[in-house]
């Protein structure tokens, strides 16, 4: 028996898998990227959309915009993040469990929410904007590229937090105490070993929030009033009443890949190689702080803490407050939003729900065989799939949606207009969560475990089933828990893709927040918010602290 | 039970031949290790055993036939890994019932078998624990528990012992050999610890590059050993060249100036190297004259029942052990002492 013959049916799975990647980011991504080298009149082969977006004074603002907030975003998160890592993890803070753990949920509360509540607050008639006013001062608008900044970095900074904390906790003690013992000062140690030992993992989650800023759709067009950026109007130029613009669309979108794209390269060859994660045996030593000190350094991380959940908070009272259009009546309780949401239009949740559900199922179905091809067939071609498998992460949800959307008009499959497309379209883009989880744990499972079951008279297949399956649960499992609560929250490539009957929650939230009335849009923002943090709640309860660090 | 077979076996990966043109028998019931260090092939000639790597030529054949083409799972090996890959999900009393369940045997025919196997490696009561509340050596008993249940033809280790401390090393080492033992199974086992190798086989091979260097058994390798490799591979030893310049009383050759004497049946001529152990060189009396020389003491090691000596003699450092309790009192470094070997025990080695 060769070992071609043993693995018949994975390599089956493979092609599959391969296939899966091709038809749903390859082949939609070269439609559009030929759709941008196309001449809008002639169909003929042309530079023009390209030499548009880098000549005309409003397309290059988008880009820069784009390129100017991620990189605030960016920097913030790190003044943010690395400080509060090095607080929570490596001082004895009063409550730093609890300040991890709420340090972590800005990562899984919908952005363009966060977005919407600091309106309520902020903007122009937002309920501090007006309580300031009437002592007589004018408040600057929040609207505008403060805005999405700090939307983006209250929300973005847990990336960096959650990358330097787990690498603190990746360097074996001996290693300052090695440096201790050779004479270093405590400030020595920590310039000299400490810092540079986390460095790569400071850079690799600094990458993620820039990514991660740069490929968002909803926070600028939401928050950034004047200020337009590429996702955006990507999707501006995809849907124009005027009948859209394939060729510059594709453009702007395929500026956006090609920025994420080579900066996830720079991540992955070079952070990676600079990694000094080892496998701790005893993890640094939590350093105890004068009172004092710890006070102070705990009421910075509250502070954070604080302004970057407030918000939610807001929401969830906005949510149950009287309104009439965009005027909120605060203190006057009100369940009007609420039930409307709920009895009159249940439509958008049930949606939600069932396009979650079906997108999460088939993503852990399929994030369980690739993981494990992955972690189990090394090799070239394995390589290949785990490269491919990563692709969607780069690309930002409004080019996924016009590509799809693009692609699947006509041909073979219109799947254009259809709640298929969204399904499709989540499965893509959340899959690698699963495989994350997936193949994380399975790495952990040695090979031997598999050998053990085959040499004990099981064969290969079978022992996979009763061996690997159960150990794998708890990923699988993880994986899927992200996966539906992110596609819950997903909005951009949702607004590209639904039409009428198949809005979703966050697509409402989105056009009541467009159109002023926030006291829906809360109502829908609120039911969000809870359906989100109730799995993940559970998630930490069943397999305790720490998966929510895989998003 | 099995006697097993392997003709002409190679594996390669890519270019290299990692197990090249490997040929041994294993008698039935036979304790056989392959001793190595890293990368000598031992591990993946086991594996081929199991079937978990195929050979690129040759065959293997358990009681005569030829096994090259059955699955591993129909292979009827049991195979004891070395990181235990005990069962994470299953209590120890499930991962040992494991193999009976995939040949479903009869539930009650698994009680009394897996009780009566953890009965033997003394692991009663242990049944409703699971792996990761058992110290390391109890989950080595396990996996052999689990291999051994079943009654494979052929029981395969793959450096079991490596990750328990010594002192456990040891205990677990006579445990295996006194099961093995009561269960008359024919057992290949892998090991880089020469020490382990000689303790526990009945016969083992040396292997290094992927050839095989000597097979035979503990005292053979250790006292005939046929290269260089085998030589040092199984203890320390120390290697003189011996040049020819021989004149009459039986006279050898010639090491470093000085004549040897050899009593041996070779149709060797000098040039030619032997190898000493360092217990076969020892202080010079009045009577000794053949091959006596003198050295200057460098170095002296105390570990109990014996003293370590490295002495500096015929232009290099040799070690010389002598019991502590012997005639030779202790000699502080810079001693200088009088050595002698016996003409009869000098290995000439085959290079």
């Amino acid at each position: 028996m060769r070992a071609g013959t043993l693995l018949t049916s994975w390599n089956v799975i493979f092609l599959a898998a391969l296939a899966v990647l091709f038809m749903l980011v390859v082949y939609p991504m070269s439609t559009i990227f030929r759709a941008s080298l196309q001449d809008a009149a002639g169909g003929g082969f042309t530079l023009k959309n390209y030499v548009t977006v880098f000549t005309t004074p409003f397309y290059w603002n988008c880009l820069v915009n784009s390129l100017f907030v991620s990189a605030a975003a960016t920097l913030f998160s790190v003044l943010i993040g690395v400080p509060f890592a090095f607080f929570t993890t490596r001082f004895k803070l009063p409550f730093a469990d609890t300040l991890r753990t709420l340090g972590t949920l800005p990562l899984i509360l919908p952005t363009f929410i966060g977005a919407e509540a600091w309106l309520l607050m902020l903007g122009r008639s937002g309920f501090i904007t007006r309580f300031i006013e009437d002592m007589g001062i004018r408040l600057p608008s929040i609207m505008g590229w403060h805005g999405i900044v700090l939307v983006f970095t209250l929300q973005f900074f847990p990336f960096v937090f959650l990358m330097v904390s787990a690498a603190i906790n990746s360097v074996d003690r001996s290693l300052e105490e090695s440096a201790r013992n050779l004479g270093a000062t405590p400030f020595r140690v920590f310039r000299t070993v400490t810092l540079p030992v986390v460095t790569p993992s400071i850079a690799a989650g600094g990458l993620i929030v820039f990514c991660m800023s740069i490929e968002n759709f909803g926070v600028p067009t939401i928050i950034g009033g004047n200020v337009k950026v590429l996702a955006e109007q990507a999707y501006s130029e995809f849907i124009s009443e005027m009948g859209g613009n394939p060729g510059m669309a594709g453009s702007l979108s395929s500026v956006l890949v090609v920025i994420t794209l080579v900066l996830t390269v720079l991540q992955k060859f070079w952070v990676e190689r600079k990694s000094y994660a080892m496998s701790a045996l005893r993890p640094p030593e939590i350093l105890k702080l004068p009172p004092a000190l710890a006070w102070a350094a705990f009421g910075c991380c509250a502070l954070v803490v604080f302004l970057a959940l407030a918000p939610f908070m807001v929401v969830l009272v906005a949510a149950v407050t009287k309104t009439s259009g965009p005027v909120m009546y605060y203190g006057q309780f009100s369940l009007q939003n609420l039930k409307a949401a709920l009895a009159v239009a249940p439509r958008p949740i049930v949606n939600s729900f069932f396009l979650s559900t079906t997108a999460t199922l088939a993503g852990m179905l399929f994030g369980m065989l690739v993981s494990y091809l992955i972690v189990r067939k090394r090799g070239f071609s394995a390589y290949t799939l785990d490269l491919a498998m990563m692709l969607p992460l780069v690309i930002a949800g409004s080019v996924m949606g016009i590509a799809l959307a693009a692609t699947y008009n006509s041909g073979p499959f219109p799947l254009t207009g259809t709640w298929m497309i969204l399904v499709l379209a989540y499965f893509i883009r959340k899959t690698p969560f699963s495989v994350k989880t997936t193949s994380a744990l399975l790495q952990q499972i040695d090979v031997s475990v598999e050998e053990a079951s085959v040499n004990l008279g099981v064969p290969p297949l079978r022992s996979f089933l009763k061996v690997v399956m159960p150990a794998m649960l708890p990923g699988i499992l993880a994986g899927g828990i992200i996966m539906w609560v992110t596609i819950l929250a997903e909005l951009s490539s949702t607004i590209v893709l639904y039409y009428g009957p198949w809005s979703t929650m966050t697509v409402q939230i989105f056009q009541y927040i467009g159109s002023g009335d926030f006291g829906p849009a809360s109502a829908y923002g609120a039911l969000l918010i809870v359906s989100v943090i109730l799995p993940l709640f559970l998630l930490n309860r069943v397999f305790g602290k720490g998966l929510t660090s895989s998003l | 039970m099995a006697s097993i077979v392997l003709d002409g076996l190679v594996k390669r990966f890519g270019k290299q031949a990692v197990v090249d043109h490997i040929s041994l028998e294993i008698a039935e019931g036979e304790f056989f290790t392959l001793l190595g260090p890293s990368g000598c092939g031992k591990t993946t000639l086991l594996r081929m055993l199991a079937g978990f790597s195929l050979p690129d030529e040759g065959d293997i054949l358990f009681a005569g036939g030829s096994i090259v083409k059955t699955p591993p799972h129909k292979r009827e090996t049991g195979m004891v890994f070395q990181n235990y890959a005990l069962f994470p999900h299953l209590t120890i009393f499930e991962n040992v019932a494991y193999g009976l369940r995939a040949r479903n045997t009869p539930q009650a025919a698994i009680r009394e078998r897996v009780f009566s196997i953890l009965d033997a490696v003394h692991l009663d009561g242990m049944g409703e624990r699971f792996p990761r509340q058992l110290s390391g050596g109890q989950q080595q008993r396990v996996a052999l528990a689990r291999a051994l249940v079943i009654r494979p033809q052929v029981l395969l280790m793959d450096e079991p012992l490596s990750n328990l401390d010594a002192k456990l090393r040891i205990d677990m080492r006579e445990e295996i050999r006194r099961i093995q033992k009561e269960f008359g199974i024919t057992t290949v086992y892998v090991t880089h610890d020469q020490e382990e190798a000689m303790a526990i086989s009945d016969r083992l091979a040396i292997l290094s590059g992927g050839r095989l260097q000597q097979a035979g058994n503990p005292r053979e390798v250790y006292f005939n050993p046929v290269n260089r490799f085998t030589a040092e591979f199984m203890g320390a030893c120390t290697l003189l060249e011996v040049l020819p310049g021989g004149a009459g009383d039986g006279v050898t050759g010639r090491i470093d100036g000085m004549p040897v004497v050899l009593d041996m049946d070779t149709r060797r001529s000098p040039p030619f190297t032997i190898m000493l152990r360092p217990e076969w060189i020892e202080e010079a009396g009045p009577g000794d004259r053949q091959n006596r020389f003198t050295g200057t003491v460098r170095e002296s090691t105390f570990l109990g029942p014996a003293i370590f000596y490295r002495i500096e003699a015929m232009g290099r450092l040799m070690r010389v052990d002598v019991p502590a309790g012997g005639r030779s009192l202790p000699k502080r470094p810079g001693e200088r002492v009088e050595l002698f070997f016996s003409p009869q025990r000098p290995v000439v080695l085959a290079e």
